[in-house]
């Protein structure tokens, strides 16, 4: 739509006819001015092709200096933190679905030989019945003697007669549920039934680290509860500190008639703004110091763990921690606004 | 037309204000300013024309009595509520109270942007009020780097930019030479020829004189009615 001189005219004209209706209007009626409906028209569209400089949303100023400055690196610090701990839970997650699948599916139980033969054959059908009735366990076999012959031979030589030596027997023992599989307890019962049988170190080994892990990633979660904690705290604390600053700012949007939700949004915008910025910071500096530990981490877990795999969606959660800061600064930077301002004129 | 005409704006019964536990400022006030009405609210430096000012705009409640204003019971309404209401409400402020860290566009944008209105709509009336009242070229400067007489007009431009049912000056004319001071008080008359209510806080004898309204007068906590400055 295009807006002409004569309509800028009938504007301008129509204002001072709104202050003063024709006829009443003294000839001094305008304030301060003497310039004419024509002159200030042109005026007018001369000023609205300008452009106007955006800084609408500073209505509550969030003051440059130490409190913006704190709660920056506040911001970064725990997007870091929460990056790096989010990644260590996530790697370790992916290294341990890796290997317990490959470990946990089978182990074996040694059984030590007593000095009578009968015994030992006696004790060692008490054992795999044990073993077999005991719950989720699949299958339990008997390595023969030919196979651990096999398995021996290497080591003591072809002509060997295994039957003369105190060699302990071994069984293969295949498990249906590995991932919650109790071997401690397994441990304890079968030491009632024998005291010759063992359990693989290995797998026992492997369960001991599995709780181990555990509570590492009970850990972090505490301490991404503490990160998360302290930032809301700052946030808190900076918006309380805010708003007392500017109590004058505030009572002045009060007058003019600003709700406080108002209030609370404006103050919101500009400090969600700023958290994005500082968390995409800390989000950023997070990637190098991840790949490091990572690098660190394969050195150990040659051998037992499978392979940290840090794919895409690792990746994409990590760099979306920003934005949930973000998410959480806004929530927590409304609530403390609209308590604050209640108490406020 | 003529029931509006007599409608009360703003009605104060029994109403006194005191500040925290200091001796009251304000003494058992009773009256009603009418839709429509100008008057000048005069009294001493520290009688308590700002006081009872702020009472009106909604920023102090008062510690006993009744006030209604738009015929809302201050003490009965929430908090919203409240907020609406300012917003028909103009203030010029005797220390002017603008928001220093923004342009003077924005100080006086800052009723429209609270009611929620389109920024093109807010860009054409600010542009409009401000060369009105010959801002225009320092539109986008910091209002904290204009003169007192600047902010004077800022602050009275910011207050009526909304048009006002009750508009509130306080001192209005303190910073500004008597002749731009004679300019405000047309446009003050003017927009009560319109329709607002006008109340204007003054101790300046020559602009009483000057405009014959009728005077409210506070000495000692109590407000007095002089219909006319002639009387006195
Ligand atoms: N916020 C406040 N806290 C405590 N006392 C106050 C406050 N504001 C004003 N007073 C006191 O209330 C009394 C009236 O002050 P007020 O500002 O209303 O007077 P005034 O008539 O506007 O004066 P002036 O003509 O100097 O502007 C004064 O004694 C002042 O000390
Ligand atoms: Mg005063």
């Amino acid at each position: 739509m295009a807006v002409t001189e004569m309509d800028e005219i009938k504007q301008a004209m129509a204002l001072e006819a709104k202050v003063a209706p024709k006829g009443e209007r003294p000839k001094d009626v305008h304030p301060v001015s003497k310039a004419t409906a024509k002159q200030r028209a042109a005026r007018i569209r001369e000023l609205r092709r300008q452009k106007a400089p955006a800084d609408k949303n500073q209505e509550l100023p969030i003051d440059e200096g130490y409190s913006k400055t704190f709660l920056r690196v506040t911001v970064a610090v725990s997007v870091f933190l929460f990056a790096i701990t989010l990644a260590g839970v996530l790697g370790i997650n992916s290294m341990f679905d890796n290997s317990r699948k490959q470990v946990v599916s089978n182990f074996t139980v040694q059984v030590l030989p007593l000095s009578d033969a009968s015994e030992s054959r006696e004790d060692l059908l008490k054992i795999v019945n044990f073993l077999e009735k005991y719950p989720d366990v699949e299958q339990v076999t008997v390595l023969s003697d030919a196979e651990l012959k096999a398995l021996l031979q290497p080591w003591l030589g072809a002509n060997v007669d295994i039957e003369m030596l105190p060699i302990p027997k071994l069984l293969d023992v295949k498990i249906r549920n590995g991932k919650n599989f109790d071997y401690r307890e397994l441990t304890v019962r079968l030491s009632e039934i024998s005291a010759q049988a063992s359990i693989n170190d290995h797998n026992l080994w492997l369960s001991r680290l599995l709780k181990f892990i555990n509570s590492l990633k009970m850990l972090a979660v505490t301490v991404l509860v503490l990160v998360a904690g302290g930032c809301v705290a700052s946030i808190v604390y900076a918006a309380k500190t805010g708003l007392n600053v500017h109590r004058d700012i505030i009572s002045i949007l009060h007058i003019m008639g600003a709700t406080d939700e108002y209030i609370a949004v404006n103050y919101v915008k500009q400090i969600s703004q700023m958290s994005a910025v500082a968390g995409i910071v800390g989000a950023i500096l997070s990637v190098p110091a991840i790949l490091i530990i990572g690098h660190m981490a394969e050195g150990i877990e040659a051998g037992i763990f499978n392979s940290v795999t840090f794919g895409m969606e690792e990746w994409v959660m990590i760099l979306l921690l920003p934005f949930v800061s973000a998410a959480l600064v806004a929530v927590t930077a409304y609530v403390t606004v609209v308590k604050t301002l209640r108490h406020m004129v | 037309m003529v029931t509006e005409q007599f409608e009360p704006i703003v009605e104060m019964k029994n109403v006194a204000l005191a500040y925290g536990d200091n001796p009251e400022v304000l003494k058992n006030i009773n009256f009603s300013f009418r839709r429509g009405s100008i008057h000048f609210l005069t009294g001493k430096s520290g009688a308590g024309k700002t006081s009872l000012l702020s009472m009106l705009y909604l920023a102090q409640r008062p510690t006993a009595g009744t006030l209604k204003v738009f015929g809302n019971n201050v003490a009965m309404t929430d908090r919203d509520t409240l907020a609406f209401l300012r917003r028909r409400i103009g203030v010029v402020f005797q220390d002017f109270r603008l928001l220093e860290h923004l342009s003077v566009f924005d100080n006086v944008a800052l009723p429209l942007r609270i009611r929620g209105m389109k920024e093109k709509e807010i860009r054409q009336r600010v542009i409009e009020l401000l060369a009105w009242v010959e801002l225009s070229h320092n539109m986008y400067v910091k209002s904290s780097e204009i003169s007192g007489g600047e902010k004077q007009r800022v602050a009275i431009a910011r207050a009526v930019i909304n048009r006002p049912e009750l508009l509130l000056a306080d001192e209005p004319t303190g910073n500004v030479d008597s002749e731009i001071a004679l300019k405000l008080m047309k446009l003050f008359a003017e927009l009560n020829r319109l329709g607002t209510t006008v109340v204007i806080a003054t101790h300046s004898n020559e602009l009483m004189q000057r405009y014959n309204y009728p005077r409210l007068v506070l000495a000692d906590g109590n407000l007095s009615y002089l219909k006319d400055t002639l009387e006195r």
